[in-house]
């Protein structure tokens, strides 16, 4: 095999906004509202805060170091960074193959979500949206988007298809053009630009006048978040859902960060960056999304907890594809702040799901010596298929299955993977070395025993509760992933994309057995990095 | 919002936008950022 051109990144900030970029997506701005209004007023932020403490920043700097540790022997993705943990075993590659499979699978349903949002985005500019007059005209809103997504007759699904086309092509061009001329220069002014655009909205909604009633403003909304119910840290169902919003939202167990931190150098540091990236989502999360959807529907619905909390357990695409329309009509210049509200989420959307397709070209790239461009015309070709159960059998619950199993249950055992290979296969006291190699700051050493003992056990107890409370009922379809009864009728195309992700799942691991086998799970590094010689 | 939520949000708001400056900053001004 000819020797590997590795890729690096441009600047110390780039790495820094990609990773950031692929964090803030459409979890920070959708599921975070939800998953913090669904429980009623004061009941989340106080478990998130532990959380985030507990399990997300340790997860983050695990990941990180992990990366950059796996990418000196030439590997950038989980079957290579995990078999360099311990290069005589057999196992760890295959369990690496998670970290490909994670974002394959979330990525066969995430473009489509995304392309939502830049189709919302357009028809908001263009006065194409259903007029609602009031909230009690919500079902044209909602009859829209089922239009829009082909679920209901009466839309042009021809619209909704094309859209899909454009933001596919999008995602696989900037990764065409690599790390440092197609991810980071994206990042370097989407990210930027969508902290812009929060900021704009936030402010809006935080200077809308009451509504009907002067108490239904915009501070008493935020006080559905912040003023605390201290009789709710009781309820184990809120610390659950905080520690899942705090792992999803970051990014980690799905192997991005993995990808994206084996491009850096052995002196380029990581605790510093992983501390920035985390603190940038979460500025995005709590301070930005925490100022939008729930004190814009405080205004709207009236200052009634109730009636926040019902909108909240509505879910994610009501909130921000029916709810937030609704709103944004009944402001001035409504439909400017529609047009900023979605084209906002297509930033994040698209930040996230370029980081998701890497891992994928990162494996054939640097496992089997394909060239970026073979990479990714095979990746985009792929993709193209692996995406289309989603779009055209969505009505019957196949996104749902598909979301469940790639990005609950294989992230969490990814994370619970990642920590335990930390602490206990690269060892507690290496591991802690790694992280403060070329460190610009000194981590704390409470987080050695965090990683080493708490973390893993806190995914263990999460892991183990969910699957006894809600995933079991999910595997054996007794209820779909929302909790609602399931529908005998979507079990055919249910039993399909399970098939379907399995089948994927064993391509993996038969790629991974090849590429061993052929390079023995030593690559022949160059001394020569791609994109140094691209740009001089 | 009562006392407890202003408290609360006002410190949660300052310490995360505190953190994101310094780590920016740090970024910034770090060793490989100066080589």
């Amino acid at each position: 095999m000819p020797k590997l051109v590795r890729e690096r990144w441009g600047t110390k900030l780039g790495v820094i906004l990609a990773v950031s970029g692929s964090a803030v997506g459409l979890g920070n701005f959708l599921r975070f509202p939800t998953e913090a209004g669904k429980f009623g007023p004061g009941a989340f932020m106080i478990p998130y805060l532990v959380a985030l403490i507990v399990v997300g920043i340790p997860l983050v700097w695990v990941e990180w170091t992990l990366g950059r540790y796996g990418g000196q022997f030439g590997h950038s993705s989980g079957p290579g960074i995990f078999q360099a943990l311990r290069p005589k075993g057999r196992i760890l590659k295959y369990v690496g193959v998670m970290a490909v499979f994670g974002p394959l699978a979330i990525f066969s349903y995430y473009c489509y979500i995304e392309s939502w949002t830049l189709g919302y985005s357009i028809f908001s500019i263009i006065g194409k949206m259903p007029e609602v007059a009031s909230a009690a005209e919500a079902d044209k809103m909602t009859n829209f988007w089922l239009q829009y997504l082909g679920v209901t007759e009466g839309g042009s699904f021809a619209t909704t298809y094309i859209i899909f086309l454009i933001t596919f092509v999008i995602n696989i061009v900037v990764i065409y053009f690599g790390l440092r001329g197609g991810i980071e220069k994206v990042c370097n002014i989407a990210l930027p630009t969508l902290f812009v655009l929060g900021i704009i909205l936030a402010v809006r909604v935080l200077t809308l006048p009451p509504g009907q009633e002067p108490s239904a403003n915009a501070v008493n909304g935020l006080g559905y978040l912040w003023n605390q119910d201290f009789s709710k840290l009781k309820d184990p169902q809120v610390w659950l859902a905080a520690a899942g919003q705090v792992f999803f939202t970051l990014s980690v167990g799905m192997g991005v960060i993995l990808t994206y931190s084996s491009y850096l150098r052995q002196r380029d540091d990581v605790a510093l960056s992983g501390l920035t990236s985390a603190t940038a989502n979460e500025f995005a999360e709590v301070v930005l999304a925490g100022s939008i959807i729930i004190p814009a529907a405080f205004i709207f619905f009236g200052p009634n907890p109730a009636a926040v909390q019902e909108i909240a357990s509505s879910g994610s695409f009501s909130m921000g594809f029916v709810i937030m329309p609704l709103i944004f009509q009944q402001i001035p210049a409504g439909a400017v702040f529609g047009f900023i509200w979605f084209f906002m989420l297509f930033l994040a959307g698209v930040t996230s799901s370029i980081s998701i397709v890497q891992p994928i070209v990162a494996f054939l790239k640097n496992e089997f010596g394909l060239s970026r461009g073979e990479a990714v015309v095979l990746v985009g070709a792929f993709m193209f298929i692996l995406c289309q159960p989603a779009i055209w059998f969505l009505k019957y619950g196949v996104m749902d299955d598909i979301d469940f199993w790639a990005a609950n249950f294989i992230i969490v055992i990814g994370a619970l993977i990642e920590i335990v290979l930390f602490g206990w296969v690269l060892g507690s006291k290496k591991g802690w070395e790694e992280l403060h190699r070329a460190a610009n700051i000194k981590v704390p050493v409470i987080f050695r025993i965090l990683i080493k003992y708490i973390t893993p056990l806190f995914l263990a107890a999460i892991l183990g509760v969910w699957l006894y409370q809600n995933w079991f009922d999910v595997i054996l379809m007794n209820t779909d992933p929302g909790g609602n009864p399931f529908n005998p009728e979507h079990k055919p195309y249910v039993l399909m994309a399970r098939f379907f992700l399995l089948s994927l799942f064993i391509i993996l691991c038969a790629l991974t057995y090849i590429a061993w086998k052929r390079h023995k799970g030593e690559l022949d590094i160059s001394d020569e990095f791609e994109e140094q010689e691209n740009n001089s | 919002m009562n006392t407890f939520g202003w408290i609360f949000m006002i410190i949660y708001w300052a310490g995360l936008t505190g953190l994101l400056i310094f780590c920016l900053a740090k970024t910034m001004t770090g060793k490989e950022a100066k080589e």
